[in-house]
């Protein structure tokens, strides 16, 4: 389904942060971003899956980086996410052994005009290492994590959903639940630094 | 009152679920900076929620991308005709307006088109991604071992040289100053891959013989296919000329 919604940059922003429309966003992302993104890649030793996935990548770590606030406005969303995928995507050329002499020379010669913006891109690796990690929490502490802090719902919108007496007991069911994951993260101290690294780009 | 937690693991909560109101989050960061082992928990509190986080984005990204692909909606987003002819006119209507507003807003500032071309020139690199079994040929031996003059005289012998020959030599004719040689190759590739619908190595071709255009002291057409290069998200070189750079182009006279 495409998206009919347009988005200005500070719709698009708003919408990624709050988790208002924003299904409506990234179908937006797709249909605005994902060709002149892909080219990239395609014109670079990718294939279109190869795209695909950057893109994935691109998408997930500019909405992670809007809710840290880490998105500063300096150039245009498309701009940075040009800026994102051509970063994830000789990444993933060096990972798999393909960087050649062009790329890296291009990477060396890059003017000043473009932000290196690599150090705000998480490896797929590492972020696959912390779905696993969240994954293994618990469907319930999932869920209810989820809700309230990725969908931002309030208590008792939680409440409707889930299958709990009251308020409060959902409340406790969060804190515990977000101690267990706490404490999952502190026993694995590659993810706490994947995450620490990821805050603090 | 939160019956299972404890009063100051209640207020963490709180404070990190953004609960307060202004006087108890006062409070509470007064507390909050004279207490490290609270800050290393607020940081513990903050790293679980960026988990959960990326979670949620993948999970909804992922949805996206398979409700997408199942709908066959492979995320290109094609251009009808007339967006097309609507976009390129507007894109052409800019580089007019910028080669007006540039000519007439500036003069000369003393920057020379050497300097502005060394800033920018980069050597071509073979890319060796046309497979383990290639051998490279010619032309492009004698590119590497960085024999320039003998690449021009093998494409100069050649009767159908091929579009990764033509850039070769092309930037072999920029390293041997022979910069009108190389804006003629350049152009001959353009539009021999106009003309057989083919896009190798089109953009590195737009991007020298923008940069033979500047040597060749024709500045207009140069900052003009800059700023087509610059326009165009697409382009490998899109990010290597800056308005600032193409502005010094058009005051060069």
């Amino acid at each position: 389904m495409a998206a009919d919604r347009k988005f200005s940059d500070e719709e698009l922003l708003y919408s990624l942060r709050t988790g208002k429309e924003r299904d409506t966003a990234i179908r937006f992302m797709y249909d605005h971003f994902f060709g002149s993104l892909s080219r990239y890649v395609i014109n670079n030793q990718g294939n279109m899956e190869d795209a695909e996935d950057v893109f994935q990548d691109v998408v997930l770590n500019f909405i992670s980086l809007v809710h840290e606030n880490k998105f500063r406005g300096e150039s245009s969303i498309k701009t940075f996410l040009f800026s994102l995928n051509r970063f994830g995507w000789l990444n993933e050329l060096k990972r798999k052994g393909r960087a050649n002499v062009r790329e890296v020379n291009f990477e060396k010669a890059k003017d000043m005009q473009e932000k290196d913006v690599s150090n705000l891109m998480m490896e797929r690796e590492s972020t696959n290492q912390v779905l696993k990690l969240v994954e293994t929490l618990g469907e319930s502490c999932r869920k209810i994590l989820l809700m309230f802090y990725y969908e931002n719902l309030p208590m008792k919108d939680i409440l409707t959903q889930l299958d709990y007496e009251n308020e409060q007991v959902v409340r406790n069911k969060k804190y515990k639940c977000l101690k267990q994951l706490e404490k999952m993260i502190a026993d694995n101290p590659q993810i706490k630094n994947i995450l620490k690294t990821a805050l603090n780009g | 009152m939160d019956s299972a937690t404890t009063e100051p693991e209640n207020e963490i909560m709180r404070y990190f679920d953004n609960e307060m109101n202004s006087t108890e989050r006062a409070a509470f960061e007064a507390e909050l900076a004279a207490s490290p082992a609270l800050q290393e928990e607020l940081k513990d509190l903050e790293t679980a929620r960026k988990a959960i986080l990326l979670h949620g984005i993948h999970e909804q990204v992922t949805a996206i991308r398979k409700e997408r692909t199942a709908a066959g909606q492979t995320p290109v987003r094609k251009m009808n005709n007339y967006s097309r002819i609507i976009k390129y006119s507007i894109a052409a209507a800019a580089c007019v307006m910028l080669a007006y507003f540039g000519i007439n807003r500036f003069t000369g500032t003393g920057t020379s088109a050497d300097k502005l071309y060394a800033a920018e020139y980069v050597r071509f690199e073979p890319s060796g991604s046309r497979g383990t079994g290639d051998v490279p040929g010619p032309i492009e031996k004698a590119y590497l071992e960085k024999n320039y003059t003998e690449v021009t005289q093998l494409y100069s012998s050649s009767s159908t040289p091929m579009p990764r020959d033509m850039i070769l030599a092309g930037v072999a004719y920029l390293e041997t100053s022979n910069s009108a040689a190389a804006e003629t190759t350049f152009r001959l590739l353009l539009s021999k891959n106009q003309s057989t619908n083919s896009s190798a190595y089109n953009d590195d071709a737009s991007y020298y013989l923008a940069l033979a255009e500047l040597k060749n002291k024709e500045y207009s057409s140069a900052a003009d296919l800059m700023d087509k290069i610059a326009a165009d998200d697409g382009n490998v070189y899109h990010t290597k000329f800056d308005k600032e750079y193409i502005k010094k182009v058009r005051q060069l006279k």
